[in-house]
């Protein structure tokens, strides 16, 4: 202001243009700074339950989108020109980080975005800290195996899908740090949610939910809470959520389409070596029909569990031969959300179960 | 980024595609062997699966080299099939139709031994003309280029058998050479141009400017070439264009506006050289038939639509969708994801062996029941119940500490 005052002097046309100055130097960025303090963090995910996570911790910091829609098939993505043009623009970018979304990194090639690069801050790796299982001893893809990192299917744990929230929050805060806060306490929320829609209120209260996702990622909750003592009881008894509601399923084997379910055959001890895809997108023969069939008279098989992108007719054909059920639900969340999709699981396996509706 | 830049590179593509296969699909036509690049498009994938199989993965440079030296076999076989199939009255579409269902066949046998080269198959027979990059364009430069060369040089000579073979061989012309020379170009035009745009999209680029410019002109050759290029650099612009507008995936967007431009095409030369009259009839029968259809086709669709599935498949950049507002409101500070303190020594003695359960190692025991507010009592025992080593130590140590910080 001062050395506007000092051109006093100056015509009446410049000063007119003098006078409007300050106005201008203040709100200038007054106008450019209020839209981008404002502006959310853009989360592009590859999948809707990255998608939905993102959006329950950022809610309304962030906007989220997603590449691959619920209901088809993660593997094969076909590309659009929209999907660059989402990556380039994102400021997070969340993907297994598996080889699940092969189709990504010609995305990523494409998008010419760097902040949102593999080890970028821009970029969250869903699969940090998951305890992969189904990891090739040889990588020479022999069995079949598509995946050389392990199972990729993480989210068919509710016990992965914690670790992913605690990833896809701190991803949030790297990127907009003034607001860790806000994703610090939203992601303690949604995971105190998690865990007792998994263990039930009572249960939590007792053990922690950290304590019980430990014990479920190493295989050991059925033994402990089926041999631990709690006030003239099993600890068990105290179970509820989706792991009380699929106690009859413990230990079951179960007849899968394609590789998808193996955190949930951990969380469940279930068996679920029988596939009816001979591998990974190699279609069955007949002789590994009668073989699938000879299995599920074997192991006492009440259902065959596959995803809605899997092939309905050859599900059909085994179950109708070996007079079993199916559930065939989607793999990934839809916009009601990821607990809405395991609440979906869990009812139509229950159901085929003979249990509690 | 914006959508422009994106396609650029893809439609430069594009367009060489077209500039190369207008040219052999005139060809092509005038030999009537239209599948003959889908045997070849198969052979060559073929190859590439067998150079998977021996360990050169599709990025490699090596399995380009396996599908080229398949796709030239593949020529060779084309070239010797002529004569054969004429001299018996066979028509050689018949033996390409069967080189394409066997080349198919044992690649699906490959493939039940090496699925991951499966995925890459179904890559080159959709294609990836969308990721289509600057360098992909000079490296098709410099191979049509090459392949333009040798048309250069023996062009009069190909042409004449592909018109007239029989004529050609009168005149001393050595038709197999010819053959497996205009094969064995084509094959390898065919062969990288798969990998850029896919089977699907290659055939088209063959045949329908071809064919559109040989509907409209009885001409030359040079004449329908021309005519082809036209055809084929408007449909390609106007098929990238639909393809940004509506967010479509390229190649099939440019398929799909070919079939609209073949059927306006066709539909032009059915009502020229009628008159007036009949014409208005015509418009009118082919209006009337659409909308018949239209109606069908929808009255057939409504009793089988589920409601409940309609809602489900939404659009593909599904949006999610945000907090229901009672999960967020409902949450108190004691839903903390570390238990809460409690003062009930049942609950504090489950904890307990949960959390010695869950640990990894004697030190992760050792901080899991390192807990100050856990009564020495419960402690205590926890030891006496216990029965594993690690445990016991554990709490042992657990107990030292504890006594000492009560006292």
């Amino acid at each position: 202001m001062q050395t506007h005052e000092g051109k006093m002097t100056m015509t009446t046309l410049k000063q007119s243009v003098l006078t409007l100055l300050p106005i201008f130097t203040v709100a200038a960025p007054l106008a450019f700074s209020a839209p981008a303090a404002q502006a959310k963090v853009k989360v592009v995910a590859t999948l809707a339950d990255y998608s939905w996570v993102a959006q329950q911790i950022g809610g309304e910091l962030v906007t989220t989108s997603v590449l691959c829609p619920s209901g088809q098939d993660p593997h094969f993505l076909a590309p659009r020109p929209s999907y660059a043009v989402e990556i380039g623009n994102a400021d997070l970018l969340i993907s297994t980080g598996l080889d699940l979304e092969l189709w990504l990194n010609a995305l990523l090639d494409k998008a010419g975005n760097n902040k949102v690069l593999p080890g970028q801050p821009g970029f969250v790796r869903a699969a940090d800290g998951v305890p992969l299982l189904e990891v090739p001893v040889s990588a020479d893809r022999s069995q079949g195996d598509v995946h050389v990192y392990g199972n990729p299917h993480l989210n068919t744990s509710p016990m992965n899908l914690r670790i992913i929230v605690h990833n896809i929050a701190l991803g949030l805060a790297r990127v907009d740090p003034a607001h860790t806060s806000d994703y610090v306490a939203r992601e303690k929320h949604l995971i105190a949610e998690l865990d007792e829609r998994a263990f039930g209120k009572e249960l939590v209260a007792i053990l922690g939910g950290d304590t019980l996702a430990k014990l479920t990622l190493k295989g050991k909750l059925w033994s402990f809470l089926g041999e631990r003592d709690y006030k003239g009881q099993k600890l068990i008894a105290v179970l509820g959520g989706w792991y009380g509601r699929l106690r009859p399923l413990v230990g079951q084997s179960l007849v899968a389409y394609h590789r998808n379910w193996a955190y949930l055959a951990r969380d469940f001890d279930l068996d679920v070596s029988t596939t009816v895809e001979v591998k990974p997108a190699v279609a069955p023969t007949a002789g590994h029909v009668a073989e699938v069939l000879a299995a599920i008279e074997r192991k006492h098989i009440k259902f065959v569990l596959a995803t809605s992108y899997d092939n309905a007719a050859q599900i059909e054909t085994v179950a109708r031969r070996a007079n079993i059920g199916t559930v065939v639900v989607p793999l990934h969340c839809g916009p009601q959300g990821y607990f809405a999709l395991i609440d979906g699981w869990v009812a139509a396996m229950s159901k085929q179960l003979g249990g509690a509706q | 980024m914006s959508m422009l830049e994106l396609l650029a590179a893809p439609l430069g593509v594009a367009l060489l595609l077209v500039g190369i296969h207008t040219y052999f699909g005139l060809h092509i036509l005038r030999r009537g062997v239209i599948f003959v690049d889908l045997a070849l498009a198969q052979i060559a994938a073929l190859g590439g699966l067998v150079a998977f199989l021996v360990g050169l993965p599709p990025d490699n440079p090596g399995s380009e080299a396996f599908s080229l030296v398949f796709a030239l076999g593949g020529a060779v076989l084309l070239a010797a099939m002529r004569p054969r199939a004429h001299g018996r009255g066979v028509p050689q579409e018949a033996l390409i139709g069967l080189t394409y269902a066997f080349a198919s066949a044992l690649a699906l046998l490959v493939m039940a031994e090496a699925p991951e080269g499966a995925e890459h198959l179904r890559e080159s027979l959709t294609g990836t003309l969308l990721w289509a990059e600057g360098g992909d364009i000079l490296k098709a430069a410099a191979v049509y280029a090459g392949v333009a060369l040798v048309h250069v040089i023996y062009g009069r000579t190909i042409l004449k058998v592909s018109e007239d073979a029989e004529a050609a061989a009168r005149a001393g012309v050595k038709v197999s050479l010819v053959d497996f020379i205009f094969y064995a170009t084509f094959a390898v035009t065919v062969t990288h141009s798969v990998r850029i745009a896919g089977v699907l999209l290659v055939f088209v680029f063959l045949v329908a400017p071809a064919t559109l410019a040989m509907t409209w002109s009885r001409g030359g050759f040079r004449r329908q070439l021309i005519i082809g290029w036209v055809v084929g650099l408007v449909v390609c612009v106007a098929g990238m264009a639909a393809s940004v507008a509506g967010d479509l995936t390229a190649g099939p967007t440019i398929i799909a506006v070919y079939a609209l431009v073949l059927a306006v095409s066709g539909l032009i030369r059915w009502l020229m050289g009628v008159s007036a009259p009949v014409r208005t009839q015509r418009l009118a029968g082919v209006l009337a038939v659409t909308g018949a259809v239209f109606a069908i086709l929808w009255g057939v669709r409504a009793p089988f639509i589920d409601h409940h599935d309609h809602e489900a498949h939404g659009g593909a950049l599904l949006e999610a969708s945000p907090a229901p507002p009672e999960h967020a409101a409902d949450h108190g500070p004691e839903h903390a994801p570390a238990a809460a303190p409690s003062n009930d020594s049942d609950v504090l003695a489950a904890r307990l062996s949960a959390a010695l359960m869950a640990a990894d190692g004697p030190e992760d025991k050792l901080a899991a029941c390192t807990d100050p507010s856990m009564p020495v009592t419960v402690v205590a025992a926890a030891l006496a119940s216990s029965t594993d080593a690690m445990d016991k130590a554990a709490l042992t140590r657990c107990l030292e500490t504890l006594s000492h910080a009560k006292r």
